[in-house]
């Protein structure tokens, strides 16, 4: 790939991944120092299970994550646009793949193997910087996003149990049929619980969202009491 | 009040600890402690001269608040020493989330993303010295080795949080899915998710 072709990556790149001391010329030498590559759609790039490699720089296309859940079956977690990053938690902690990464359209990536995401890892070059502080960057805003997501499925869940209380049966109005909404029979709850799987396995988020969650859940407790006491 | 100040000076070897240990402000047991941390281990001391010259070294006394949930954030603490304890309100109540110990790092989200608040209050259990991370730092020092391994620490923490965030979550789910393959009603969302947080149903 071009130089020029690598720099404009590196500055949309930094568009979505802040952090300090960032400049496109260091994440342009940092992709330099990689291996660049088409693949069409339907190409795994790696498997669940798998060892780590290599971690992949996504430049253009789109790429598919699955998962196999407790039957075997693969499911999707997310469809990543470029620019994104996947592949580097594993590379960080040696770890096998938690989940299979597939080419969805044909993509322009760059890929770095292991030797080189080491060697790079350890120097104090603006390249190093440049890898370490774009994975950091990355690794936070997963965390943030799912802390938000995890939110989100509390706050669901919340109204989902509001509803069903507020279509308590009466004496001249009998019960409906409807599935307890905190219960994980139905897709939708089984797809909320996909998506945080997919979240927490680093491909649209983490969660260190523990500690807000408790905060989350406690407030909304809090409420509930005020408003029964009401 | 804490006290903070800058500029240590290591220059190699415990003779060097004990001359810049007479700095204003810095003792020789806050930068002694300092190279002993885990994540510098293997770093020059030269390196960790440079670092301690640039970054600001605080102690706190027992019970000073270190962090305010709700405060603004842009910076993050790397504990030197003591022992810290993270806390969040839960309505009228403090809800404490566990304590912090020499060699973690706290706050670290807010030199990463444009997110400019502390998600929970941390307090000094027992006096403390932590050293202040900041954005100037981390351009200031990015060639440093001591910054290196701090940045290196940050990734490990934060691929082992995913990955064991990941397990719960994917036992929740593949439990959730035997439990309907079985005809099992099992355990509600909620309580799953209570569980997947340890905390009682």
């Amino acid at each position: 790939m071009e130089r020029r072709q690598l720099e404009q990556a590196a500055v949309v790149m930094l568009r979505h991944h802040q952090f300090a001391g960032a400049n496109a010329r260091a994440l342009a030498d940092l992709l330099d120092r990689g291996t660049a590559f088409q693949q069409p759609g339907g190409t795994v790039l790696y498997r669940e299970g798998e060892r780590a490699d290599a971690l992949f720089f996504l430049l253009e296309g789109r790429l598919q994550i699955t998962v196999a859940d407790s039957r075997g079956e693969q499911r999707e977690l997310a469809v990543l646009e470029a620019p994104a990053i996947v592949g580097h938690v594993s590379m960080v902690d040696q770890a096998a793949r938690s989940a299979t990464c597939a080419v969805l359209q044909k993509a322009s990536l760059v890929s770095m193997d292991a030797s080189t995401y080491r060697a790079i890892m350890d120097q104090p070059s603006a390249a190093g910087t440049a890898l370490r502080r774009l994975l950091l960057s990355s690794l936070v805003q997963q965390q943030t996003a799912g802390n938000d997501r995890l939110r989100a499925l509390l706050a669901g869940i919340r109204k989902r149990e509001d509803r069903r209380k507020q279509r308590r049966p009466t004496p001249s109005k009998p019960a409906p049929d409807v599935t307890d909404p905190g219960q994980l029979v139905g897709t939708e709850t089984e797809v909320d619980l996909m998506d945080l799987a997919g979240v927490a396995a680093g491909w649209r988020v983490d969660t260190d969202g523990v500690d807000d969650l408790k905060l989350t859940e406690d407030e909304e407790m809090r409420r509930s009491r005020m408003r029964r006491k009401r | 009040m804490p006290e903070t100040t800058s500029g240590a000076i290591l220059r190699g070897g415990s003779a060097a600890l004990r001359r810049s240990a007479r700095g204003p402000g810095i003792s020789l047991s806050d930068i002694e402690e300092i190279a002993g941390i885990r994540v510098f281990q293997g770093v020059p001391k030269r390196e960790l001269s440079e670092l301690a010259r640039m970054a600001s070294i605080t102690r706190f006394p027992a019970d000073a608040v270190v962090l305010r949930e709700g405060d603004p954030a842009d910076d993050a603490l790397l504990v030197v020493s003591g022992r810290l304890r993270a806390s969040v309100r839960a309505g009228h109540r403090v809800r404490k989330l566990g304590s912090v110990r020499p060699g973690e790092v706290i706050g670290e989200g807010a030199l990463f993303t444009g997110r400019s608040r502390r998600n929970a209050t941390v307090t000094a259990l027992e006096p403390s010295v932590c050293m202040l991370i900041t954005r100037d730092l981390l351009t200031r020092g990015s060639t440093n080795a001591g910054v290196v391994a701090i940045e290196k620490h940050l990734l490990r923490v934060m691929s082992r949080r995913i990955r064991r965030t990941h397990k719960n979550i994917r036992d929740m789910w593949h439990g959730a899915q035997r439990d309907q393959d079985k005809g099992r009603p099992g355990p509600t969302l909620r309580d799953r998710i209570r569980g997947l947080f340890k905390e009682p149903a």
